[in-house]
């Protein structure tokens, strides 16, 4: 492990992947300052502009985008009262508190340190604990990966949303359209009708686009917002030094980075869960709780700390097992296999610069943010609340177009778009999570094809799939994951 | 052309139970298709054509009970329904133009008319913003990073992009 994340610091220190955190980081900033954009929108207008570059390029803006987009949810929610992001309606409840105490500026001081602090301890994890997951899953054959799959969706499926029917219907999906395509093992054609840009099936890029970035499009034209934020906001100086203050803010930063890390791992929570869990923690050892919610720099800090410790450890079961903690996770699941790289023990074989370069961007990036979200850059960057949101829902439109259109230079592409762009829209309306129809289409050829070797590998016999201490682990886990919303409202009932 | 009514209340039931019916239909349609493909090729989209069938029943008798029931799901399927029609027209009709003419000027036009059309009448700006996306994606893109984008008709910069 040291040896290849010494073979990636030049690659992550190349000046053209310096550039490409710096712009990830101020793209997740404005994404995350605009209400109604979330750092999976800045993600799925992203990943096809980064289609063709070099990886570490478009991972180190991911990587920013990611972190940048945490802090940024901050700003709006500090100065306005209107959360970014959902990760930052924690932060609200403290943050606008102080704002009208006159510490706007303290306050986004103390959520930009706070954050930094929970995404450079979350990166460490990625780091530390991604490997070991590695070398478990090398036990793993056609049975297991199978069982692995099925594990990943049921997660995803059942704890995302509150519906586990629609959590399911959603998969369904995303597995019908993983369909779409010539069948690999014996040339059938499935579903393609006879257009030709179908034989490899749909775009990934094209359906990661249009599901995450049009439907807030439409939203915007719904809601029509033609004000933006008063300049006067933004006038901010700074009002004391938050590190000098470490040892009182320290317990909270542990305690949030703790949590925030322990919920980003586990799959179907994070960002606002985190948060919240943070700032609940918070309050709870708080020596005067009455004091939260009235402008106690600690909430600040919990939340915010939580959000940003829950970034990078949402990635390690995704880049050890393939299976994502979060829905940016399972977005940026869909980035890496747009870019060839398949997750798990063969991407730390095959690409061990790349992947462990991926979690290098993850720390630099978390420091990057403590410059480029310090006041003077939120001064700048926080600029474009004062934009009315109407005028830009076009402009994100015209960056999804181009970036969808040069991935296969084919208009046929732009009305995939627009199709997934309005079921994602009527999905979205009626409760429908979207993570699992893109977990469903990349995992769906994997579970197929590794179910297709085990029985094969096993002369057909269905029972050799439950024959193996670990397929018997990860069946009864799943089995047990899709009761969870049953148990729960039993329990709620009682 | 400034749209202000709102859509009627109850229709996010409504919509509930007719993306039900049209997912049931969908399944079927993909069950009879898979049908007819070979042995292997056949089963795992026929698995997923039959779940997806018996969920959405599911869900469109949940919500035909809860209707019977006097619990239908509250609220209207779209937040603006006129506003989400123009949005959705928009859409048809930039990729409609791009497709026929180019991405420069629908994307102006886009940039200009469609918070126009919604109530948004400072013209100035919007065609500031329109202006300076544009270039900045033709910088990025065609300058910078070499990519395609659609064939032009704007002459010369139409022969430069093709």
């Amino acid at each position: 492990m040291i040896d290849a994340l010494l073979h990636a610091v030049p690659l992550v220190f190349a000046p053209m992947n310096i550039l490409a955190m710096i712009i990830g980081v101020i793209a997740g900033l404005v994404v995350g300052c605009l209400p109604g954009l979330t750092v999976v929108t800045g993600l799925a207008v992203l990943i096809p502009l980064t289609f063709g570059l070099d990886p570490l390029f478009a991972l180190g803006m991911m990587a920013g985008m990611y972190n940048g987009g945490s802090y940024g949810g901050a700003i709006p929610a500090i100065l306005m009262r209107v959360p970014g992001t959902p990760a930052s309606v924690a932060t609200v409840l403290d943050g606008y508190k102080m704002t009208q105490k006159g510490q706007a500026a303290y306050a986004l001081q103390v959520a930009l340190l706070s954050g930094v602090i929970g995404s450079v301890l979350s990166s460490i994890a990625l780091i530390v604990l991604s490997p070991p997951l590695v070398s478990f899953s090398l036990l793993f054959g056609p049975i297991e990966y199978f069982w692995l799959g099925i594990l990943g969706l049921a997660t995803v499926s059942s704890l995302l949303g509150d519906d586990l029917p629609k959590g399911l219907i959603a998969c369904g999906i995303g597995l019908l359209i993983g369909a779409v395509g010539q069948d690999i093992s014996n040339g059938t054609e499935r579903f393609t009708f006879g257009q030709l840009e179908l034989l490899d099936g749909f775009s990934a890029i094209v359906l990661l686009t249009g599901l995450f970035a049009v439907p807030p499009v439409l939203q915007m034209v719904e809601e029509a917002v033609k004000t933006g934020m008063s300049g006067d906001k933004l006038k901010l100086h700074a009002q004391g030094s938050v590190l000098r203050q470490w040892r009182y803010f320290m317990p909270v930063w542990l305690r949030s980075s703790v949590i925030g890390i322990i919920i980003g791992i586990l799959p179907g929570a994070g960002g606002s869960m985190s948060s919240f869990l943070a700032y609940n923690e918070a309050k709870r050892v708080a020596r005067e709780p009455e004091t939260f919610g009235h402008g106690n720099p600690e909430g600040v800090a919990a939340s915010e700390c939580g959000n940003g410790a829950d970034n990078a450890a949402s990635l390690i079961p995704a880049l050890a097992l393939g299976i994502p903690g979060s829905g940016v996770a399972a977005v940026i699941l869909g980035g890496l296999l747009v870019h060839g790289l398949r997750p798990g023990p063969q991407l730390f074989r095959e690409h061990p610069d790349i992947v462990y370069g991926f979690m290098l961007q993850f720390l630099v990036t978390s420091l990057m943010l403590a410059v480029l979200g310090g006041l003077a850059a939120t001064r700048i960057f926080g600029q474009v609340l004062r934009l009315p949101r109407i005028v830009l829902a076009p402009v994100i439109l015209l960056f999804v177009t181009i970036g969808v259109y040069s991935v296969n230079n084919a208009v046929f592409d732009l009305w995939v778009l627009l199709g997934v762009g309005v079921i994602g829209y009527v999905l979205e309306r009626l409760d429908y999570p979207s993570a699992p129809i893109v977990l469903g289409l990349l995992l769906g050829p994997m579970i197929e094809s590794q179910l297709r070797l085990a029985l094969t590998i096993s002369g057909g016999r269905t029972a050799a799939l439950v024959s193996t201490p670990i397929a018997i682990t990860l069946a009864l886990l799943s089995a047990a994951i899709l009761l969870t919303p049953a148990w729960r409202k039993l329990r709620m009932s009682a | 052309m400034e749209v202000s009514s709102a859509s009627e209340p109850g229709s996010r039931s409504l919509a509930e139970i007719g993306f039900a019916a049209v997912l049931i239909a969908g399944a079927i349609v993909v069950i009879v298709t898979a049908s007819a493909y070979p042995g292997e090729s056949a089963t795992y989209p026929l698995v997923i054509g039959v779940a997806l069938a018996g969920l959405g029943c599911w869900i469109l008798l949940r919500e035909v009970l809860r209707r019977r029931r006097g619990h239908a799901m509250a609220g209207s399927f779209a937040e603006h329904g006129p506003r989400l029609v123009i949005g959705l027209a928009a859409l048809v009709l930039y990729i409609l133009a791009v497709s026929q003419i180019g991405f420069i000027l629908p994307s102006v036009a886009l940039g200009v008319l469609l918070p126009a059309s919604v109530g948004f009448r400072r013209w100035g700006l919007s065609f500031v913003v329109a202006i300076v996306s544009v270039v900045a994606i033709l910088l990025i893109f065609v300058l910078a990073l070499e990519r395609p984008i659609p064939p032009d008709i704007l002459s010369p910069l139409g022969r430069l992009f093709r």
